[in-house]
């Protein structure tokens, strides 16, 4: 689970902290661990919770859906991410947080974690590292939802999914087909399009030579025009990153 | 988006209802779908498709404000909603030009 590469481009001096952080919460974790089937609810929309997650196998989701039948997925969660950290400081979850694929999940109750907070620095980064990444995440995706098309949505999501698995040592750094969990209707509800939309730019995708989605997996054809798509949404960091691929990179 | 069944139907012939939803729902897509095809053909700018999906919102509005269908009217402005954020993530046709 503890890879040093997951927290690359970090400041150095905080790499040793995280990676001692990640095993400490292992540690901490250690017998809580359960599986669940996909379309199972951890956290339940406005509700309490005491919990914090690490997802070890797996695919989740924060979402939030309204009275008018509108459900935005907010975040996906891979293996390695921490989640519902916010249960740490606040007493209510305002959105659900859900399964997509059957996962392997281990938790800690909240005032657990506090204490361990409270006590070593390492456990406190490696939390607050989790916080900082999904910032990154939200801000590289209310940018996609406010400026980019629906083409460059996807592709991006893509790049940055693939880039996460690679950086969690969940997927080879050459791989090109991964396990893609979300059905056509819950890849429109984070991207911002209707199914109608998503259905047409999936098609596009596949008869320009792209990606292909099929049978609960994607197989990035062309990564190189993938790249250029996504490429004015990505952020510096993804941009220089080997793993979200450089500009230009040929993979096929 | 959920995905529930409308109760009652018998699974060898479907209900009047579901029928009616079905031809409802068939027609949404349906336009959408002719609203993507003029986008793409360049028949309509998207600004102008988005404007007449808006129209429809405040007029869906209207009817809820006005005690009309007001369980239905609210779900069906969230309904054309999605569809006018969906159509403005359709590429701006003055950057792809400019791009190639």
């Amino acid at each position: 689970m503890v890879n040093a590469a997951r927290f690359m481009l970090h400041r150095p001096e905080q790499i040793g902290s995280l990676v001692r952080g990640d095993q400490k919460l292992c540690e901490l974790m250690k017998g809580s661990v359960q599986s669940l089937t996909a379309g199972r609810v951890l956290v339940h929309a406005d509700s309490d919770h005491d919990y914090v997650y690490r997802l070890r196998s797996g695919w989740a989701c924060r979402n939030r859906a309204i009275a008018d039948g509108r459900d935005q997925f907010i975040l996906i969660f891979l293996p390695g991410d921490l989640f519902a950290v916010k249960s740490l400081f606040v007493t209510r979850h305002p959105d659900r947080v859900q399964t997509l694929s059957n996962v392997v999940v281990e938790r800690i109750h909240y005032a657990h974690l506090q204490e361990a907070y409270a006590r070593d620095v390492d456990i406190a980064n490696r939390c607050l590292w989790q916080v900082i990444e999904e910032e990154r995440r939200l801000h590289s995706w209310v940018f996609g939802l406010g400026q980019g098309s629906a083409e460059e949505r996807l592709a991006l999501l893509l790049i940055d999914l693939r880039g996460r698995l690679i950086l969690s040592g969940n997927l080879p750094a050459d791989a090109l087909t991964f396990q893609f969990p979300l059905t056509q209707v819950q890849m429109s509800e984070h991207l911002g399009i209707t199914p109608v939309h998503a259905n047409r730019v999936v098609r596009s995708f596949r008869e320009r030579g792209i990606a292909v989605f099929r049978n609960g997996e994607v197989d990035i054809q062309n990564f190189a025009e993938l790249r250029r798509l996504a490429e004015p949404l990505m952020d510096g960091y993804e941009r220089t990153t080997p793993q979200y691929g450089l500009p230009g990179s040929e993979l096929t | 988006m959920s995905a529930k069944e409308p109760s009652g139907a018998d699974r060898s012939h479907p209900s009047d209802v579901a029928m009616h939803l079905a031809y409802a729902e068939a027609c949404v897509v349906l336009v959408e779908c002719l609203m993507h095809v003029m986008a793409e053909k360049k028949l309509i700018p998207k600004e102008e498709l988005v404007a007449a999906v808006e129209n429809a919102i405040t007029a869906k509005k209207a009817m809820a404000d006005a005690n009309w269908h007001t369980h239905i009217a609210p779900v069906a402005a969230g309904v054309l909603a999605q569809i006018s954020n969906s159509l403005r993530a359709l590429p701006d046709r003055s950057r792809t030009e400019t791009s190639g």
